[in-house]
């Protein structure tokens, strides 16, 4: 029961403070899969780099990339903020 | 009644250092739990550490493919008959390294007990190996016998010297430096089949001087000469020594003395006198009309010379006169706030015929060709490594602080570019930026000129780094009350000078920490660079050596070498940055 309470109120203080780190590690990680191109795994990179290897369009290929790339932590970063606001102190 | 007059001995106080025993009672085998953890864990220890002792010792491990390639590992494709001026590079950082170490270090003294420390927990670990690790037992006797040797020798020096002694540490490093450099020399006579060739050891001997000489001449020079101005001069040296050694040094150019006498010296000559007399009318202490309006017209032919409707008249040599132009339309659009004593105005005159000259010696060393047997790609492996993540940290320190300033600025225009910037680049992985850097940088720039891909890449990291930079110096910024700024406005200073030498120290040492740490990802974030195709330090692990007829299926030990070489400088590099912050006092009150 003491354990419990402890980590009632621990974990909500601590959810305030380490939310904006831990987003930041979602986004390296949603960014860290493009390095499956360094060992051969066909994720968004490697397929895009076969297409301008084989038609020649690299600068539509980059584009889509960071299109790609951008939405995906626009996102990510969104919902966290989102759940840091509602964590927030409300300060006076 | 009597009075005592005697008093029993007052007793010691309780001692306070631990004693080695007393710790381990203490802290792991307080209680039971505590002491079956202990003993799980020392067992789960032991057991990597003889899996990790008996994959490195294996009979069948090549590590003679990670030796006999040491060369390829360092500087990859260089030219052998030109390796002279990786020596002559290598001399200039070492110069440079021993007069900054004379410049800043003071007398650091190390405590004797400390060093007799480490030499016994040297002796210890060198014993755990030599127990564990499946040798020869002729090797396992020779460690053992040397680790005893360590661990009887300092536990004894130890006791024997008295307990405040001190001795220099830089004296300490350089015995240890010199020692390693006698076993260089001494090895190959005593082990057979090792050979080290002379062309590697009578440079490094010949460097090692130079480290020693340097630094003792620059003790003899701080003797001399003012501190603040020697420190600033070897600043600058450093600055400059940075094109220098990769544009002039390593590039080895040849100088095409026709284009030069035609094209580069009429443009300095006119850059020189025509900037100086702009930056003349500019400073005018009663800040006037005429000075306001050369520099909007500076200002407006930058912006005319860099679209491409100029790129067409074929008489103008582009690239040498857009940036000379840039950086003339910066300098005078700063130097009002800095102009106004005679002095300073004559002063900032004689900073640009020197920025300008060296800028023209420069633009004229990168558009002539190179001198080498290979015209790109000339450098690779761990120079490369080094090259990128130097040179892309230098760009993206100041980069990023601009950044972080304009995305805390008051000004909508400079907010929201820095904040587009940041969150388009933090948004978005290296290796698309790398790609960006590779195939985009030939579009941006006139047909003729042509960009090395070590170029390309140095832009995308230098791009990269100072977007993450900028975040963190922004926290740093925000962590000033306004009182700072209050009281420097009260004192009087403008906004310049405010942020320069109140704002910028205070942000940039309360967040050392964040900064040194993605310094060092930035250094391992180079190693993406073998994707647009150069050889870096990691792919001459994992291609260039085992695709040697040799040494194939060696994949292995090179990885582990080459991730031991990692270590080797990020390990140093945090070390530095935890001493960096004793000596600022980052963390105190």
């Amino acid at each position: 029961r003491r354990s419990q309470l402890r980590r009632l109120i621990i974990l909500p203080q601590a959810f305030r403070i380490i939310l904006p780190p831990l987003g930041n590690q979602y986004l390296n990680l949603a960014k860290n899969t493009s390095l499956g191109v360094a060992v051969a795994f066909p994720e968004v990179v490697a397929v895009g780099q076969t297409v301008f290897n084989q038609r020649g369009v690299s600068v539509q290929i980059i584009l889509f990339w960071m299109a790609f790339y951008l939405m995906v932590s626009l996102t990510i970063s969104s919902i966290v903020n989102y759940f840091n606001r509602r964590m927030q102190l409300v300060e006076r | 009644m009597s009075i005592t007059t005697e008093f029993d001995e007052p007793e010691a106080p309780p001692s306070t250092t631990l004693h080695p025993m007393r710790w381990v009672k203490d802290n792991l085998f307080s209680s039971w739990w505590n002491t079956t953890l202990t003993f799980v864990v020392a067992a789960g220890i032991l057991g990597a550490l003889v899996g990790v002792l008996s994959f490195v010792f294996a009979p069948e491990r090549q590590w003679n493919a990670v030796v006999s390639n040491i060369r390829l590992y360092a500087t990859f494709a260089y030219p052998e008959q030109d390796y002279w001026r990786v020596w002559m590079a290598l001399g200039i950082v070492v110069v440079l390294t021993g007069l900054s170490v004379a410049a800043w270090a003071g007398r650091p003294q190390v405590a004797v007990s400390k060093l007799m420390r480490s030499g016994a927990a040297a002796g210890a670990v060198l014993l755990v190996l030599a127990l564990l690790s499946p040798v020869s037992s002729g090797i396992r006797m020779i460690g053992l016998l040397v680790g005893l040797v360590l661990l009887v020798s300092a536990y004894l020096a130890w006791k024997a010297v008295p307990a405040g002694r001190m001795v220099p540490l830089l004296g300490t490093v350089a015995v240890l430096f010199a020692s390693a450099l006698a076993a260089l020399w001494i090895l190959p006579t005593l082990i057979d089949p090792m050979e080290i060739a002379s062309t590697t050891t009578i440079p490094l001997t010949i460097e090692f001087a130079l480290v020693i000489a340097s630094y003792l001449f620059g003790v003899w020079l701080s003797l001399r000469v003012r501190l603040r101005r020697f420190q600033s001069s070897l600043v600058g040296l450093w600055l400059l020594s940075v094109p220098l050694i990769y544009l002039v040094i390593l590039r080895a150019p040849s100088w095409e003395w026709d284009t030069i006498v035609s094209e580069d010296l009429p443009i300095w000559l006119a850059f020189t006198i025509g900037g100086a007399i702009l930056l003349w009318v500019v400073t005018h202490p009663k800040r006037t009309t005429m000075g306001g309006a050369t520099a909007v017209i500076t200002v407006l032919a930058m912006i005319v010379v860099w679209t491409p409707l100029v790129a067409t008249w074929p008489w103008l040599p582009l690239f040498k006169v857009r940036i000379p132009l840039l950086v003339l339309a910066l300098w005078a659009i700063a130097a009002p706030s800095f102009g106004g004593s005679t002095e300073s105005r004559r002063g900032m005159i004689v900073g640009w015929i020197g920025a300008a000259s060296v800028m023209a010696f420069f633009l004229a060393a990168a558009t002539s060709g190179s001198g080498l047997v290979i015209q790109t790609n000339f450098i690779g492996g761990l120079l490369l490594t080094l090259l990128l993540s130097v040179v892309g940290l230098l760009v993206a320190f100041p980069l990023g602080i601009l950044l972080a300033l304009g995305r805390t600025s008051t000004m909508p225009i400079f907010r929201v570019v820095s904040t587009a910037y940041i969150e388009v680049v933090r948004g978005v992985p290296l290796i698309t930026i790398l790609f960006f850097g590779a195939l985009f940088l030939p579009l941006f720039l006139p047909g003729e000129i042509r960009i090395d891909p070590v170029i390309r890449a140095l832009v995308a990291v230098s791009l990269f780094g100072a977007a993450y930079l900028a975040e963190n110096v922004r926290g740093g910024l925000q962590s000033i009350s306004k009182g700072q700024y209050e009281a420097a406005k009260a004192v009087g200073l403008n906004t310049v000078q405010m942020t320069l030498l109140i704002v910028l120290p205070q942000a940039l040492r309360a967040v050392i920490p964040a900064l040194v740490g993605q310094a060092i990802a930035i250094f391992k974030d180079t190693s993406l660079v073998f994707i647009i195709g150069l050889t870096e330090i990691l792919a001459v692990a994992q291609k260039v050596v085992p695709g040697q007829p040799s040494f194939v299926g060696s994949q292995r030990e090179n990885l582990l070498f080459v991730a031991f070489v990692y270590w080797m400088f990020t390990f140093t590099f945090s070390r530095a940055s935890q001493r960096l912050e004793r000596k600022l006092g980052v963390g105190e009150r």
